[in-house]
């Protein structure tokens, strides 16, 4: 699949997460955006150090200045479990809007065009870092990396185009 | 690969893991228990309820008691990437003997023949849960539940059968 883009409309497919009552949840990704301004944000992998220590802490942040320029949701994206991302999300205890979500399997990763080979690194398949801001299912910024690196991805490169 | 049974020798193969230097070392099985008593014990998945709040905390209470019986090494493994087994060994700050080593790819546990089909939970292939003691490389204990419950791959089956 290409690469997701500027003027597509963002792929159908599952994520999952624990709810606030730590129900399982597996929602389609159309029926989380549809209507709404949402920042969809992947990462190589949760307890990683860029992801961690970067990439996270800035959407966190900036969670109440996105919010107030009119995104609805702020979601985070990695392959990795449900269980795994519910505990990545619980070591940031001051963040309010950021939710975590899983692509468990990789195949909405897979769906985005956004694979990342780190199978020699002990990670298997694995997306690239990235940020989208999807209106009403339609991607009106892709800000991709080509890999793991943060030089684009940030909150702060949303921030600059809404 | 049939599973692994009493009298086997334990399949050579690569698990990863970072060390006292947070350095990620990818090291053989065979390197590592050639020469020593070794509890090897499987878990589904990092963070999940059974392995967190049971399986895991069972053998970091009984791990003196099992060296005092000659075991050397306690290594618990489950098909999670390094830096995820890494995060969940730091919830055991208790935790002064087990080690906590991925099978990231999932490769060593289908040398195992040990899989789990976990993929409609969003957990992709994991391995079964089980508790192995092996001596110089050979399998003398092979408890290996049939999924993830929790019945003969405690430490205390293991301390019983040393």
């Amino acid at each position: 699949m290409a690469p997701i883009a500027v003027g597509d409309v963002v792929p159908d497919g599952s994520i999952s997460f624990f709810d606030e009552n730590d129900q399982l949840q597996t929602v389609s990704v159309h029926s989380l955006a549809a209507g709404k301004k949402v920042i969809l944000f992947g990462v190589p992998g949760a307890f990683t150090p860029t992801c961690s220590m970067q990439h996270v802490p800035g959407f966190i942040e900036k969670a109440e200045e996105l919010k107030s320029k009119g995104v609805d949701e702020i979601i985070c994206f990695s392959v990795n479990d449900p269980f795994v991302m519910k505990a990545w999300g619980k070591t940031y205890p001051e963040n309010k809007h950021v939710k975590f979500v899983a692509d468990g399997s990789g195949e909405y990763t897979k769906l985005l065009g956004l694979e990342l080979d780190l199978k020699d690194k002990g990670l298997g398949v694995r997306s690239r870092r990235f940020a989208l801001l999807i209106d009403n299912l339609k991607v009106t910024v892709a800000n991709v990396e080509s890999g793991g690196e943060f030089t684009v991805s940030s909150a702060d490169d949303i921030l600059k185009a809404l």
